[in-house]
């Protein structure tokens, strides 16, 4: 079983990451996770280093293990259907003499390691800083790595359950894909939301000055967070091996558990989930014309709107924009500063406003991958009397519709509810639309050379292609540079610098495109 | 119709799947293109419908190039790949309809159009449904009434008669006949050789990318059959 699992599983992956992508394709999206991961292991770092100088030491074992296990849990929902479940070669893998069990476990071992990866990313770092400030003895070494390699295990099964229950859920219904979409993003915000909340602390907590006073709260608060990372603590703090234990056999356990219980229904899931609800009663209407340009346009939005992988992953960013509006316009400022513990948020805050939201739009950038996405239909674009200037603009065309009305109503929110100047109101409607055409253009221009249309699962384009991680990073970039500027200039300067920024993202937006057109795909 | 002139196709590691083809297909022409597997059938139908990119020689489609017009020649052609890869996200309908938009099809015509082709092929009841929702058969029916929408002066079909039902064939071969009469012209591949025979008016024979034989039908075959016919050809060119 072993062998047949470990066999499925590399070609899973090999599948996800090698496929027919372009050289330069692999290479930018190596270059791309590798960035990503520097700069992640460099931050975590900091962190550790930063609490250990703060001789709040005692908090990096559960505050690494709550984290990667908070964010695991977020990313593993969006993508647990599609990868376990409702996956093209499905029908293929179960037709194979190997049992239903090994193919789940091979499933869910690839995103287990993609998991496990990014948790290493961040507590080896922070281990190396906990190692820098405690010294702590030899036993702490295989804790701490053994504890590594179990932390994604129950966040993946978590999400992974929940991803099931949404499928048990939905199947049942005509429009399974919407349901499953809405509730995906739904209980992913839920998770945001709690996350949050639940890490942030309330008006007394504030007024406590003593810093190691402040490390106990803050404990507690990722205690609330994550409860097995007290396990984890009492394991590297106290080499307790009873709790270090427990948490070894909670993830393990819990994932046999999973296992068992998933392999029972796991067909009768993936049927009910493959199979649809035909009628067969069809009665031929009036059939509603429009330009190939709209046809391009509307065709796009079915397959985004079509398929709950897509959309949870593109669409999280713009649920994240407009949830961050409405607490913004419900809570204000400074209460909001407060619920997500961020000091200092609510300071100047209408300065960055505009590039936060033009920042989370970036996340919704569908231009990076809508090409890739064709894949086996491209012979219908391909054969089609369209000029791919029409593709093109039918595509990015989608991806306004998509971003710019959520932009225009989380600025309306936060212009309503927050008193700014003429000058920060205009500014904060005109820099999102800017980027957003920007970021679309770019987009188009990163999936036009970084094409992967060899795919079996969206997940493969939508979450680890080359073209949607330059152009979800490039798109964030971009927006987060000029937001970091905008904290440090002031006054004058500060105007200046968003003409300046309109005038380049636009003009570059611009001469993009007309290079764009021109591109075979 | 359908001029292909001195048609080679060189895939980037270096492999020559198509070399210096020539041939043409006249208006009211049923054209079948036969040929083992592997032996440059669907890399030079796929170069015909725009699909594929080519470096050497010519293809012309109602006397335009379909790398110099590529949308001219495309707006009078209709293509249907072996494998009927259609959106699984639009129902039959609606695909129809994006396919009816991106021809600029009048809206009664387009819808007298797929009510006569999906009564004939008995998809009508289901095209409310989702592809993804259909078994292979259905997805090609509804490729080809998607094929037939704008009444192409041209028809393409890489191996049309894989995965439909006897009766879907029937229809087929007299949706053909009638598009002929019409004075369209079709171009299409195929393996089974008691097909090609019965139906097509003219072939061409094709073997590692070379064509080997190709006129009017009757003349080629003779007396003998078109199996004889592809044997000898085949076992010559050894």
């Amino acid at each position: 079983m072993k062998n047949k699992c470990f066999l499925l599983m590399k070609v899973q992956l090999l599948g996800q990451f090698r496929g027919k992508e372009k050289k330069r394709g692999t290479v930018v999206m190596m270059a791309a996770y590798l960035f990503v991961d520097v700069m992640i292991a460099a931050y975590s770092f900091l962190v550790a280093a930063g609490l250990g100088a703060m001789e709040l030491s005692y908090m990096i074992p559960g505050f690494a293990l709550a984290i990667t296990s908070v964010i695991t849990l977020f990313f593993t929902v969006l993508k647990a259907n599609g990868v376990l479940f409702a996956y093209r070669d499905y029908e293929l893998l179960l037709s194979f003499p190997i049992k239903t069990g090994t193919v789940i476990a091979s499933r869910f071992l690839s995103m287990y390691l993609m998991n496990l990866l990014f948790t290493a990313v961040v507590m080896l770092p922070m281990g190396a800083g906990y190692v820098i400030w405690e010294h702590p003895g030899i036993g702490f070494y295989p804790i701490w790595l053994l504890g590594m390699m179990a932390a994604p295990l129950l966040p993946t099964t978590a999400a992974t359950v929940i991803g099931a229950l949404i499928i048990l859920f939905t199947s049942r219904f005509r429009h399974a894909n919407v349901l499953t979409t809405v509730l995906t993003i739904g209980i992913t915000s839920v998770i945001m939301v709690l996350s949050f909340g639940l890490s942030g602390m309330d008006e007394g907590d504030i007024l406590v000055q003593e810093l190691n006073q402040l490390g106990q709260v803050m404990l507690g608060a990722i205690h609330r967070l994550y409860p097995p990372s007290v396990l984890f603590e009492r394991a590297v703090i106290s080499f307790d091996m009873f709790s270090f234990f427990t948490f070894l056999l909670l993830s393990i356990g819990w994932y046999l558990i999973f296992l068992k219980l998933v392999s029972l229904k796991y067909k009768s899931m993936n049927t009910a989930l493959m199979s649809w609800h035909a009628r067969s009663d069809y009665k031929l209407g009036t059939l509603k014309t429009s330009s190939p340009l709209m046809a391009v346009c509307r065709k796009e939005a079915k397959r985004f709107f079509g398929c709950p992988m897509y959309t949870t992953n593109m669409g999280i960013g713009l649920v994240m924009m407009v949830l961050f509006g409405v607490a913004l316009a419900v809570m204000g400022p400074e209460k909001l500063e407060k619920w997500v513990n961020i000091p200092g948020m609510s300071e100047g805050i209408t300065k960055v406003l505009p590039f936060m939201i033009a920042m989370l739009q970036c996340m919704s950038c569908t231009t990076c991958v809508s090409l890739s996405l064709e894949g086996r239909n491209l012979w219908i674009l391909k054969s089609l009397p369209l000029d791919k200037k029409t593709v093109y603009q039918g595509k990015i065309l989608f991806n306004l519709l998509l971003t710019v009305p959520a932009g225009i109503l989380v600025s309306l929110l936060i212009a309503v509810r927050i008193p700014m100047s003429a000058w920060e109101v205009l500014f904060l409607f005109i820099i999102p639309v800017v980027y957003a055409v920007f970021i679309s253009v770019l987009g188009m221009y990163i999936n036009i050379k970084f094409p992967k249309y060899d795919w079996t699962s969206e997940a493969a384009v939508v979450k680890q292609s080359a073209s949607s991680m330059a152009g979800i990073f490039a798109g964030m970039f971009n927006a987060l540079i000029p937001l970091i500027l905008m904290l440090v200039l002031q006054g004058m300067f500060a105007k200046i610098f968003e003409v300046f920024l309109v005038v380049l993202e636009g003009g570059l937006a611009y001469f993009l495109y007309r290079h764009v057109i021109k591109l075979d795909f | 119709m359908l001029e292909i002139r001195n048609f080679s196709k060189t895939y980037k590691k270096g492999k020559k799947a198509v070399d210096n083809l020539t041939l043409t297909v006249e208006a009211g022409d049923i054209y079948g293109f036969i040929g083992h597997n592997g032996a440059g059938k669907s890399t030079t139908i796929k170069s015909v419908v725009g699909v594929l990119d080519f470096e050497e020689g010519e293809i012309l489609i109602d006397g335009k190039s379909i790398r110099k017009s590529p949308v001219e020649c495309k707006k009078v052609t209709a293509y249907i790949p072996d494998n009927p890869d259609i959106y699984e996200h639009l129902t039959g309908v609606k695909y129809l309809n994006f396919i009816g938009d991106i021809y600029e099809v009048p809206s009664k015509i387009r819808k007298e159009r797929i009510a006569k082709y999906g009564d004939l092929l008995e998809i009508t009841g289901s095209l409310g449904d989702l592809i993804s929702s259909y078994s292979h058969g259905m997805k090609q029916k509804v490729a080809l009434i998607s094929a037939l929408i704008h009444q192409p002066k041209l028809m393409v079909l890489d191996e049309p008669f894989v995965g439909l039902d006897p009766k879907a064939s029937i229809t087929l071969k007299n949706i053909m006949h009638e598009m002929c009469g019409n004075g369209s012209a079709i171009f299409f591949s195929t393996h089974v050789l008691e097909v090609a025979e019965k139906l097509c008016n003219k072939i061409a024979i094709i073997k590692d990318g070379r064509l080997i034989v190709s006129g009017e039908t009757e003349k080629l075959t003779g007396d003998e059959s078109l199996e004889n016919l592809f044997l000898e050809v085949i076992e010559d060119e050894k």
